[in-house]
């Protein structure tokens, strides 16, 4: 009996071990083992892959370091600019074990990440990898550094996109005009107590813009926002005030019925509970000051 | 046969007049030094009055943080006592208890008093009372001091109606047998009262049904009444307050003040009118267990209501908390004094009999009514001082909350008012309703007794 009960208990054990080496397996793709980057692997998609690192894989995966083996120990996730990691997994297979995850600690990101933010992420991954080289597509496209002097920033709202653009204009070390490409800028709204960010860091693209999302920005009584547009290097400012729309409404919530209004807005189901019952024990006192009218005229005349 | 028993009904009745009603004409030395008692302080808090009035309420210790002071306290404790009515005629009453016959009347005779002086307890609080109108031309009816006001004003008139309506048979009695013993128009005002009462079966139809509808209606009056008052400091974010069972909690406290209050006057009338026939030990025994009853639910509400706020210590609960159970703290004193004197005592003394006899349960009830005062300071004042913001830069009496002279000199003064309100009642009508007690001994009383 206790033999039988052994012999349960290592099958029930083993399949348990069996199931959580299961758990934790990673997926990969097969058409995505020997995949590699399919984007350039270029300052502009590191700096992209950055931001999204930052903002999904940071909180578990803090700042990478180029270091011999994961020097870190649960529940920190690994440090993935370990060599180890890095010389042992293909660009395709670090691609899935991104959107798939391992069913345990590293949770499938394909909901949240793009397939193009993976690939960025994953140029970022390798820019901490000194022996990584990339192939194919991933010709690595040399980034011209804008070196000259911004002259002027217009800003203007796109109403179809609901968006601010920025338009930039520079001049290079000569003095002739040229277009300024990958230029830092930050744009902001103004507020009365610090500024709301629209971007920050952001790049302007080949025609010197750059666009800035504009959604659930409310705008003043009349319409107006005031927008700073300013080089990340804070060498050019502007700052603009541009009509967005008719101008926010505002509701006095005391319009309303309201628990805290005045009387006359009380709400409805306050006022008819309070005068209902009132009037109601109010009718039945009335009906017993009746009763004494009755018991009077039943006096003895 | 039928001449026995006529002359039967004839000789109980002559006893239960003689008994009852010799009251009504006697004014003995005690009575008229009672009652020059109860004058005189009145007269020294209307004196205090015409100070505050002309004054302002800064004569009183009410400041910017402690703004309801003793007289809140005093309004709820009027309050509370108050529902005394609604639980005796009506709980215990419409239960088929016999034995609340003799002492009904009694307790409907406080919770009149009692509601009508918790009115002018928050008129003396106010600082402008001639603007008291304004409640009507511009309250609000989200706010629950509209309710209240509503609700108080509701339950003096049923309390009145409770109170009148039973006593018709008597006052047909009085003003057939007593036209030679009073003054004419003493006799008179119970002529008019009477409303012409002569017993017959329809006026007693009318007068049951009457009494049934209204007892079932005080109940849930009662309950909105001190409900309401509760949810006036309820229905606000504060430390000692904001308590979910706030409203339950008062009306349990009510009841063990109500029940304290009238085992004082049950003593104090049955010794004076001479009742020992129909106030009997039985009657203090039932009381006494009755009082029990509600304490022990009260126990139980006062556990929650402190424990649950202990455990979880937040921070403006904690030091409200630790002010009230720190020997240390500025009402740990008072607060350990009122539970043990106000709660805790009575509900062990009067798990023995030898202690339901009369004159322990009245100093039972004495301590049983103090301790409801002073438990309503507790619930007023601290909290108070408690604010969940610092409290700074404001002058060193804002912080405290000491009771002037003044303020205490008018609380008496109510308080002997309502002792007052309850002695003239008491004096003019018959305490003990005369119709039930013959009925009880089996006298035929629908007829012109």
């Amino acid at each position: 009996m206790k033999n039988i009960f052994n012999l349960y208990s290592l099958v029930l054990i083993s399949l348990l071990i069996v199931g959580n080496v299961q758990a934790q397996q990673w997926t990969i793709d097969d058409e995505l083992k020997d995949a590699t980057l399919k984007v350039p692997f270029d300052e502009f998609n590191i700096e992209a892959g950055k931001a999204v690192y930052d903002k999904s894989c940071k909180v578990c995966h803090k700042d990478m370091v180029v270091a011999d083996i994961n020097d870190r120990v649960l529940p920190t996730a690994p440090n993935l600019g370990n060599k180890v990691f890095q010389t042992t997994n293909t660009d395709g297979a670090i691609f899935s074990k991104i959107a798939y995850g391992n069913g345990a600690g590293m949770p499938p990101m394909a909901a949240m990440v793009s397939e193009e933010e993976r690939w960025q992420v994953i140029a970022y991954l390798r820019s901490y990898s000194e022996s990584y080289q990339p192939a194919g597509v991933a010709e690595a496209v040399a980034v011209e550094k804008f070196e000259g002097k911004i002259t002027n920033i217009t800003v203007a709202y796109d109403k179809e996109k609901n968006a601010i653009i920025a338009q930039l204009e520079g001049v290079d070390a000569e003095g002739v005009k040229i277009i300024p490409n990958n230029v830092k800028v930050d744009i902001f709204v103004k507020r009365y107590f610090g500024s709301l960010p629209l971007c920050e860091g952001r790049k302007t693209d080949k025609q010197g813009m750059i666009s800035a999302d504009l959604s659930n920005v409310p705008t003043d009584t009349s319409g107006y926002i005031s927008v700073v547009a300013a080089t990340s290097d804070g060498s050019k400012s502007v700052e603009q005030i541009l009509e967005i729309n008719d101008g926010w409404k505002y509701v006095n919530p005391l319009d309303e019925r309201q628990l805290w209004g005045k009387s006359s807005r009380t709400p409805l189901w306050l006022l008819i509970s309070y005068l209902g019952v009132t009037f109601a024990v109010l009718s039945v006192i009335g009906w017993a000051a009746f009763q004494l009218f009755r018991i009077w005229n039943l006096r003895e005349r | 046969m039928s001449e026995i028993i006529k002359q039967t009904d004839d000789v109980i009745m002559e006893k239960i007049r003689k008994d009852l009603l010799t009251p009504l004409t006697t004014f003995p030395l005690g009575f008229k030094i009672w009652v020059a008692a109860l004058l005189t302080m009145i007269a020294l808090a209307a004196w205090a009055y015409t100070i505050q009035f002309n004054q302002g309420l800064g004569v009183t210790a009410m400041r910017d943080y402690v703004s309801w002071g003793i007289y809140i306290a005093s309004f709820v404790f009027f309050v509370a006592t108050a529902l005394v009515g609604m639980l005796i005629s009506a709980v215990v009453g419409l239960l088929g208890q016999k034995w609340i016959i003799p002492i009904s009347r009694i307790a409907e005779m406080i919770a009149l008093a009692f509601v009508m002086m918790a009115g002018v307890a928050i008129v003396v609080d106010m600082g402008r009372p001639d603007r008291v109108l304004n409640l009507l031309f511009h309250g609000r009816f989200s706010s629950p001091i509209i309710w209240d006001v509503t609700v108080v004003n509701v339950y003096i008139v049923i309390s009145i109606l409770l109170l009148f309506l039973p006593m018709l048979p008597d006052l047909g009695i009085i003003r057939n047998h007593m036209k030679k013993d009073l003054p004419k128009w003493q006799w008179q005002m119970y002529n008019i009262l009477s409303l012409g009462w002569v017993g017959t079966p329809g006026q007693y139809k009318i007068l049951h049904r009457t009494l049934r509808v209204l007892l079932i209606l005080i109940v849930p009056v009662a309950l909105a009444i001190h409900t309401v008052t509760s949810w006036l400091s309820a229905l606000t974010l504060r430390a000692g307050w904001d308590s979910t069972i706030f409203g339950p909690y008062y009306v349990t406290g009510a009841f063990v003040a109500g029940s304290g209050a009238v085992l004082v006057a049950m003593y104090f009338i049955r010794r004076a009118y001479k009742l020992e026939d129909y106030i009997t030990d039985f009657h203090f025994d039932k009381m006494g267990k009755l009082m029990v009853l509600v304490a022990l639910v009260y126990l139980y509400f006062n556990l929650n209501e402190f424990l649950v706020p202990a455990y979880k210590m937040k921070t403006a609960d904690a030091h409200h908390i630790h002010t009230l159970f720190s020997l240390h703290g500025e009402y740990g004193v008072m607060f350990w004094l009122t539970q043990t004197f106000g709660l805790i005592l009575p509900i062990i003394l009067g798990f023995f009999k030898r202690f339901r006899k009369p004159f322990p349960m009245m100093l039972i009830g004495v301590s049983l009514v103090i301790g409801a005062w002073f438990k309503r300071v507790i619930i007023v004042v601290p909290t108070l001082i408690h604010a969940h913001l610092p409290i700074q830069n404001v002058p060193e009496s804002f912080k405290v909350y000491d009771p002037t002279g003044i303020e205490i000199t008018i609380t008496l003064g109510v308080m002997a008012m309502a002792m007052l309100i309850v002695t003239i009642l008491a004096k003019i009508f018959p305490v003990i309703s005369l119709w039930e007690i013959a009925e009880e001994k089996g006298v035929d009383i629908k007829k012109n007794l």
